[in-house]
């Protein structure tokens, strides 16, 4: 990245300080993301009130920006540290070696490489373990609702003039530090992937077979994801409008966010084995994986907005004699049609960069993009591997993108 | 003729409330009284949405207490979100008549009557809240059902749009027979209506 942005000199970027950059880099967007949706569910009567008594811009962040920030912090920051505890790709790539493993590659290591498979589930138990007793002790710290991903954003309330040039100044190199942290990486992907190797790995046979699987994997992963995630929102609303208790479904999701992808597939790895051949199954199981992996992610995303809906919808339906398939087609489906694209385009965005199930049952006749773009990085190709990042960070980012405007496009649409 | 006959009803807390009062076709009667008192509760037990302890309620003497809030004889307009964000105004009205389509003339005679036509293929955010009010009555008037209740329905409108609705009112309870329950806060909008009020204490 440093010769991509003109900086020569700086030591090759590998070991602990390379991993824990990488995950600033990978987590900032996130962060950024939940917090912008703690601060647009202010009120607009709080931003009102403020301009009209004159508080300070401290003032302003002391009484009404840190008490919402407050409420997401702690969940937040339970949620970073559960996706770095379990963070694999940028370990094994970056880690540079033994010296610097994590629990996940230990699991890896066990699994794949010493066939231990006691070993592999005693580490995996362990590390269930530990995300459990997190998981656990935040959601009665903070309710079942603190891994809860941001609904969907209020309009902006704009104001005159309030802003002085100092806060405008800090606002600005803050925003501009976040574009650094947030946009380099990608940028150093762009650079460094544009270039002759482009061409040769789009001659690859091997790359259109990765980038097939990789599509089949992520766009069947993402579909199941946000169905199973519907059907799960939709029995949770149907318990609350029948006044049964659903605590228990809140924690069990929450609960489920502390199972990582490597856990899941030595689960299934140690499950599978004595009764069938593990890489034969290996399509079946990465996307079966995946899915399961997406599926909380989904669930909050779409469970958020349907309760909402059946808040404000339930009595007009009900004295409209609006049900069944009715409501499905005409209330239901068309008002959470951007949850739903945002939910698919998300599950299949994360399945089609998973690294870490693939590399339990990736194999010479099963590859995705992840999975091919790491054994060229661990040839030393880095001119394809570069030319492969970049392909697939379009990919990933378009599928996203197509999931999501298309989605919102359906929702926004009047229906007649 | 509606008729509420010893209804009796209990919040969790020991509150309990009772009601007894008939409605004659064509006529509008107005509930008043403070909040807390059950006004809005009565209409959820006409309704369907809340289940009474014991009494009956009927129309023209065939209890419908018993029977789920699709299959009683009744139209609700709520205070707000009586209308689907997504959908036109125009699917709005439709989407609420049950078991027969509605033709596109008389889904326009009924906006026509109700002073809002050219507003079918707008969508409820683009249109004004008393606007919105009436074509949440356009739907009440292609239900056909005999019985109305009207839950503040017209409180966050200002006088002018209020009287405008009230109008289209009086015509459709006058033309169609229909009983309606009005539960307000503002004295004026019984006088304007000229109607009885039950007063709840």
């Amino acid at each position: 990245m440093s010769q991509s942005v003109g900086l020569p000199g700086l030591p090759p970027i590998y070991g602990i300080g390379a991993v824990l950059l990488a995950h600033v880099f990978f987590n900032a967007p996130l962060m950024m993301r939940v917090l912008m949706g703690a601060l647009s569910g202010i009120p607009a009567a709080h931003w009102r009130q403020s301009a009209q008594w004159g508080l300070t811009e401290w003032q302003r962040f002391r009484l009404i920006e840190w008490p919402a920030l407050r409420q997401v912090i702690p969940g937040l920051l339970a949620l970073v540290f559960l996706l770095c505890f379990t963070s694999f790709a940028l370990v094994l790539m970056l880690g540079g070696g033994p010296a610097v493993t994590t629990l996940e590659v230990s699991i890896y290591t066990a699994l794949r490489f010493d066939f231990d498979l006691p070993r592999a589930a005693q580490l995996a138990c362990l590390q269930l373990l530990i995300c459990a007793l997190v998981v656990i002790g935040l959601t009665a710290f903070s309710g079942p609702s603190w891994a809860a991903m941001p609904a969907r954003l209020q309009r902006p309330l704009h104001q005159r003039g309030e802003q002085q040039w100092p806060s405008r100044l800090t606002d600005y190199l803050i925003i501009a530090m976040f574009v650094v942290i947030a946009v380099l990486p990608v940028v150093a992907v762009i650079v460094r992937g544009i270039g002759p190797h482009l061409a040769d790995v789009l001659a690859w046979p091997a790359f259109w077979r990765a980038l097939t699987a990789s599509l089949c994997v992520g766009l069947a992963s993402g579909g199941l994801a946000t169905f199973l995630a519907f059907m799960m929102a939709t029995a949770r609303t149907r318990r609350v409008r029948a006044g049964r208790s659903v605590w228990w479904l809140d924690v069990a999701v929450s609960l489920y966010l502390a199972v990582s992808a490597i856990v899941l597939g030595t689960g299934l790895f140690i499950l599978l084995r004595p009764v069938a051949n593990i890489f034969t199954l290996a399509p079946a199981l990465v996307l079966l994986a995946n899915m399961l992996v997406a599926l909380p992610f989904a669930y909050r995303v779409i469970e958020g907005r349907m309760a909402a809906l059946a808040a404000t919808h339930d009595r007009l339906c009900a004295g409209l004699g609006i049900r069944g398939w009715r409501r499905l087609r005409w209330i239901t489906l068309p008002a959470l049609a951007p949850e739903l694209g945002y939910a698919a385009g998300l599950s299949a965005a994360l399945s089609l960069g998973d690294m870490t199930v693939i590399a339990l049952f990736g194999s010479q006749q099963f590859q995705t993009l992840p999975w091919l773009l790491y054994q060229t990085m661990a040839r030393y190709r880095s001119g394809e591997a570069a030319a492969l990042a970049l392909l697939l960070l379009c990919l990933t980012i378009g599928i996203f993108l197509l999931f999501h405007l298309m989605s919102r496009r359906i929702g926004n649409q009047p229906h007649a | 003729m509606l008729e509420v006959q010893n209804l009796a009803f209990s919040r969790s807390g020991g509150l309990r409330f009772h009601y007894d009062f008939q409605i004659q076709p064509a006529e509008i009667l107005a509930v008043q009284g403070p909040s807390g008192v059950g006004k809005t509760t009565l209409l959820d037990l006409i309704a369907g949405f809340e289940t009474p302890d014991e009494g009956s309620i009927s129309w023209q003497g065939k209890a419908f207490h018993n029977e789920m809030p699709w299959d009683r004889p009744v139209s609700t307009v709520f205070q707000s979100d009586n209308l689907f964000d997504h959908l036109t105004c125009a699917r709005n009205v439709s989407i609420g008549i049950t078991g027969t389509s509605v033709s596109q003339q008389r889904l326009d005679a009924a906006f026509a009557e109700l002073g809002i036509d050219g507003l079918q293929t707008r969508l409820p955010g683009h249109i004004s809240g008393g606007q919105q009010q009436r074509v949440t009555l356009a739907r009440a008037l292609l239900r056909d059902q005999p019985v109305l209740l009207l839950d503040e329905s017209f409180s966050a409108l200002d006088w002018d749009m209020r009287t405008g609705c009230f109008d289209a009112l009086k015509a459709l309870c006058g033309a169609r027979g229909m009983s309606v329950l009005l539960v307000s806060h503002d004295n004026r909008d019984a006088d304007y209506l000229g109607c009885k009020v039950m007063r709840l204490d």
